[in-house]
């Protein structure tokens, strides 16, 4: 019998030649996380503009820079851009190039699949920014879009959200299937669970919850989507319905997704700060334990957005405490970060910035986490633009300040060449005062009583200075976030080039070629510790 | 020695931050003129306190070992820092540590509840003021025991309990009078309640509405009157239905401003909605009651009208014809129901 030749040795189809055709058609888990990455950071971007966009409008007191209808619909689309085709999809991006390399791995294990979670987001992508121009515009109920102001109106824009919600959905399911089954059985010989890179904790950790949390949304948004066009009544009080039980279940969804958003930055922190500092990560264990732990107890802490809906007081009590719980873990990561650095040897390379810039600042934004867990202060708080700071130091001050040092670090791997480092300090010092001066005066002028999606207010005085400033800070990022493109696009053309390995890293990832080769590796060494690429090199030096 | 002046300085440099940030205005929650609003205030101290040493602890350790265990240029290329992998009784103690005091934190936050919640006393029943707050796209509705009326203004009188009762009509809204206490949502096919007792009388701006509902959101605003006892029944008493015709047109006008204008403009110009001054369906009973309940273009967009008024009394869409047959820019020439 015929046996049929080894893959390798087949011609390749001339179809999926070429520039173009080669990108269309990859199966390859790092040409697809490349390009989760690079169309994640465009619509960055794209929610960037309309966050200029709102910080403009709001700059000075009873502006009337946009309409009403545009303000309402931008901010709708600046969060579901940044949660939903940003910070979720990039993440999907690092964990695709980095995870099967990270375990000594050759791809994932279901390569198509992999491949279809790209195009069905970049689906789901174009259908959310294509609802811009329906009739009567994009969504405009807000990202998590409650019934009935969501039924209410009767524009396309926001049965276009609800299925770009569920191509992206889709697709973030699929790829969470795939990153658990590929951790989970294309480890390398000698990786225990005790040995895989904390990041790649993190990615299971990512999967695990958008695996659990994600089905919620999907139920919620197509009752949602049969309110509105079918005639039901799911959340109609008028017909019967609970408004507050898409609520519910929004929430189950959407707390659980704060930490789906967290948890791979901390994972790049967890594997950069000890490569800079030239130390390993001091409590692994409690790392990756906290990290399961503050994935299992983000499931019971949704009512915490859910203060002011008139709950009974035992059950808000209760959501406070499982919230307070959350931050034991999350205390647990940043002090044993810290105790890496402590007695290092601290180069200060952009990704050590940024993961410094991130232990400082997601502190302030856990912090204010507890204040607002504690619920009679959050009855004051709540859906204030204290909120809009708190949220804000969470995932740009933790997740983006994650991602900015992850981008720096595996740059190198992923272009072969190296970045231009002084850009980077300088995109670094320009985007923490940036970042702090739009965000940090908002808790202030929370307090004072601005309620978060106001197209406009009437005050003055602080009010409006707190506003001012928070604009000003918005453009100072602009420049940051511009020299950041510079920086990446032009290291990749012209940039130094570099080995497998110019840090002194840990992980495997180091070992194979900057850029690895389609395969990524031709053999693995073994794997004895969570510092396969360490040991190796002092089994090097011993020999000499 | 040397040490100690930089633990101190890395304290001193986030405890400068958090003591230059006590000055700016809006730091905390006002102070309020409510029993349940000053405990808010509290509880955010106390909380904040807490956060604020964390923060110190945690920024300074930080920038302490930032300057202490940077690599010196003339340190060798290969040099690593000492390999210590963890260590579990530090693990164990800075476990503790934080749930501790966050398990203190919730006990005391809990055991604060009920002076927030302020539930009148079983001894004041019968002496509390209970009000019914409707909220509608987009504006705020306070009726009172004794059937008057008011829109985008709560008038209370001082040392009483009050209880808000909140319903919506339309979408979900949220009921916040900063000066007073913390926020409540109105949530349709929900019956909310809030209460709360004035200790101060006073004027206070900037009550808004919480929760996104809609186009105007931001225009959905409130004023609270905290009047003295006497001020308070002539209040009443001077609004108190069947209302003479000059007190109508009064109530007539507030509810224009509160329902009508935000869109089309306080003298009917146009805004966000078509002008209307002059358009007869603002004095036609039968037609305003119509587009007051059931909203208009309901399947299109931009036209959209949200069913401002439903559940109005026949009284208040009188109120609402009699202002505008009194005000010349509004009223339709020698038009009449």
């Amino acid at each position: 019998m015929a046996v049929d030749a080894p893959t390798a040795a087949r011609p390749r189809p001339a179809w999926n030649e070429g520039p173009v055709l080669s990108w269309l058609t990859t199966t390859d888990h790092k040409r697809i996380g490349i390009l989760y990455i690079v169309t994640a950071f465009l619509f960055f971007l794209l929610g960037g503009v309309m966050a200029l966009l709102i910080r403009i409008q709001l700059m000075r007191a009873d502006s009337d820079f946009i309409t009403e209808d545009t303000y309402n619909a931008l901010f709708t689309m600046h969060g579901t851009t940044m949660i939903f085709l940003f910070i979720v999809p990039v993440l999907a991006g690092f964990g695709n190039y980095l995870v099967p390399l990270m375990i000594g791995a050759q791809d994932m294990a279901f390569p198509r699949l992999n491949a279809m979670t790209y195009w069905l987001f970049l689906a789901g992508g174009l259908v959310l920014m294509g609802s811009f121009f329906a009739p009567g515009g994009a969504a405009k109920s807000g990202w998590y879009a409650y019934p009935p102001i969501s039924w209410q109106y009767p524009n396309v824009g926001q049965d276009l959200w609800i299925l770009g919600i569920h191509l992206t959905t889709i697709a973030s399911i699929a790829g969470a299937i795939n990153f658990i089954v590929t951790i989970h059985n294309m480890r390398a010989p000698g990786m225990t669970w005790m040995r895989i890179p904390l990041f790649t904790w993190a990615i299971e950790a990512y999967s695990v919850l958008l695996l659990l949390a994600l089905p919620a949304l999907t139920a919620a948004v197509t009752l949602l989507l049969l309110d509105r066009q079918a005639g039901t009544s799911f959340f109609l009080p008028d017909e019967g319905g609970s408004a507050v039980l898409y609520q519910h279940m929004f929430w189950f969804f959407g707390h659980p997704e704060v930490y789906i958003m967290i948890l791979p930055a901390f994972g790049m922190v967890s594997e950069i700060i000890p490569v800079f500092s030239r130390k390993p990560i001091f409590g692994y264990k409690a790392i990756a334990f906290s990290t399961i732990g503050i994935a299992f107890a983000s499931m019971l802490v949704w009512a915490h957005h859910m203060f002011t809906v008139g709950l009974p007081t035992w059950l808000n009590a209760f959501f406070a405490v499982t919230s307070f719980s959350v931050a034991v873990p999350t205390a647990i990561k940043i002090f044993n970060w810290i105790a890496t650095l402590w007695r290092g040897q601290l180069q200060f390379k952009a990704p050590l910035m940024f993961c410094l810039g991130l232990i400082a600042f997601f502190t302030m934004g856990g912090l204010s986490g507890i204040l607002v867990a504690t619920f009679p202060f959050d009855y004051q708080a709540h859906d204030s633009y204290y909120i809009v700071a708190h949220m804000h130091y969470v995932l740009f001050g933790g997740t983006a300040f994650g991602l900015f040092a992850g981008s720096y670090y595996w740059f190198p791997k992923i272009t072969g060449r190296m970045y231009n480092e002084r850009l980077a300090q300088w995109h670094f010092w320009l985007i923490l005062i940036g970042f702090n001066m739009t965000f940090f005066f908002q808790h202030m002028v929370g307090l004072l009583g601005m309620p978060r999606r106001v197209y406009t207010y009437s005050r003055g005085g602080s009010f409006e200075l707190y506003n001012l400033l928070s604009t000003i800070g918005t453009w100072i990022m602009t420049v940051a976030i511009l020299l950041f493109l510079w920086n990446m696009i032009r290291s990749w053309r012209t940039g130094p080039r570099v080995g497998p390995d110019p840090w002194k890293a840990d992980t495997l990832e180091w070992y194979a070629d900057s850029p690895p080769a389609p395969h990524n590796f031709t053999s693995v060494p073994p794997v004895t510790s969570a510092r396969p690429l360490r040991d190796l090199r002092m089994r090097i030096k011993e020999q000499r | 020695m040397r040490r100690t002046v930089l633990v101190l300085l890395a304290l001193a440099l986030p405890a400068a931050a958090v003591v230059a940030a006590l000055f700016l205005p809006g730091i905390a929650p006002p102070r309020t003129v409510t029993d349940s609003g000053r405990t808010i205030h509290e509880i955010y101290w106390v909380t904040f306190a807490l956060a604020a040493l964390v923060f110190i602890l945690v920024e300074a350790a930080l920038l302490a070992f930032i300057f202490r265990f940077r690599r010196r240029r003339d340190m060798p290329d290969g040099l690593e820092g000492p390999q210590i992998h963890g260590n579990t009784r530090v693990e164990i103690i800075w476990t503790t540590i934080p749930a501790v005091l966050l398990l203190a934190l919730a006990i005391y936050a809990i055991a604060r509840v009920p002076d927030v919640e302020a539930t009148p006393p079983s001894s004041a029943a019968g002496e509390v003021l209970e009000i019914e707050v409707t909220a509608r796209q987009f504006y705020w509705q306070y009726e009172y025991p004794n059937g008057a009326i008011s829109y985008d203004a709560l008038y209370v009188p001082v040392d009483t309990h009050v209880t808000l009762f909140l319903r919506s009509t339309d979408v979900a809204h949220s009921w916040w009078v900063p000066d007073l206490s913390g926020k409540r949502d109105a949530i349709p096919g929900r019956l909310n309640r809030i209460n709360f007792r004035a200790t101060e009388t006073g004027f206070f701006e900037h009550g808004v509405c919480g929760e996104f509902c809609g186009t105007q959101h931001a225009r959905m605003t409130t004023d609270a009157h905290v009047l003295s006892a006497e001020e308070f029944e002539q209040w009443l008493a001077d609004n108190e239905p069947p209302l003479e015709d000059d007190a109508t047109v009064a109530l007539g006008e507030t509810q224009w401003a509160a329902a009508c204008a935000k869109c089309h403009g306080l003298a009917g110009e146009g805004g966000y909605g078509p002008p209307l001054a002059g358009n007869t369906t603002l004095v036609t009973e039968d037609a305003l009651r119509q587009i007051v309940t059931e909203g208009q273009d309901l399947d299109a967009n931009p036209g959209y009208m949200p069913p401002v008024g439903r559940g109005w009394t026949d009284e208040q869409i009188r109120s609402l014809i009699a202002y505008v047959e009194s005000n010349p820019d509004l009223a339709p020439q020698g038009g009449s129901r």
